[in-house]
């Protein structure tokens, strides 16, 4: 269980499904975050740990009364220790209709180099 | 009791992890997409959890009693994926409104994943006002 993110408040804490690719140069996260927009996420990177924080709220006229529940309001939470061969200085991240994605380049160390060979 | 068995904070977390059980078990029964209904004296409001689509994607019908959504959510990568969680394919649900609604006046806008519909109350169904003779 997950001690670092600390909930004060009574929104529920939800662990948004995610997919994880393997690509050429680093890594793909696909991550569902239904509601939340540009501005409710917060991605960062400490001690090799990427973190995952969004929020969503729904906004309804006064006058509607909940009848039915399946997806309450929620803070999103989710973490991934990263490999130490991803550039965690160069991570990128974008967010369209819930779906934010996350670009983790491999360091330029670990990328294959060609080796220039002198002539004597 | 039995907390003293448990260190200072021990039983909080293991009723967040009954919860969260619980609410997985709940979320598996509901079926895909997640909904929230909600009313008003005048409308109902559906909305529906489907991240990753484009309008084309949803297919909507809705009768007086009932509003079917149709959607089909395609992947996005072709590559093998090393965690897949999320769900993919076609998925169709169908709710009952609260009350009878008047087709013709609905409003429909999908925005950050989530698709929210508003049918107004069918007028048939409106409660009247009797007199008393």
């Amino acid at each position: 269980m997950n001690m670092k993110y600390k909930n004060d408040s009574r929104t529920k804490i939800c662990r948004p499904a995610t997919d994880v690719i393997s690509i050429e140069d680093g890594i793909k996260i696909f991550m569902d975050v239904p509601g939340a927009d540009e501005e409710k996420v917060d991605v960062s990177v400490e001690d090799n740990v990427l973190s995952v924080r969004a929020s969503y709220t729904e906004s309804l006229e006064e006058s509607f009364k909940v009848l039915h529940t399946e997806f309450d309001h929620c803070d999103y939470f989710r973490e991934f220790t990263l490999p130490r061969n991803i550039s965690s200085t160069k991570i990128s991240a974008k967010i369209k209709d819930g779906v934010l994605e996350l670009t983790l380049p491999f360091s330029d160390e670990v990328k294959p180099r060609k080796i220039q060979i002198t002539k004597e | 009791m039995i907390y003293d068995f448990f260190p200072a904070g021990t039983y909080e977390e293991m009723r967040r992890l009954k919860e969260s059980i619980n609410s997985a078990f709940n979320s598996f029964s509901a079926g895909y997409p997640f909904c929230n209904i909600y009313e008003s004296p005048e409308k109902t409001c559906i909305s529906f959890f489907a991240p990753g689509l484009r309008e084309d994607d949803i297919d909507i019908s809705a009768t007086p009693d009932s509003l079917t959504i149709s959607i089909d959510r395609k992947k996005v990568f072709e590559e093998q994926a090393m965690k897949e969680e999320r769900p993919f394919g076609t998925f169709r649900r169908t709710v009952n409104f609260p009350f009878k609604v008047n087709t013709e006046k609905h409003w429909a806008k999908y925005k950050n994943g989530v698709l929210r519909l508003i049918f107004e109350r069918a007028e048939e169904d409106k409660p009247k006002k009797i007199k008393i003779n």
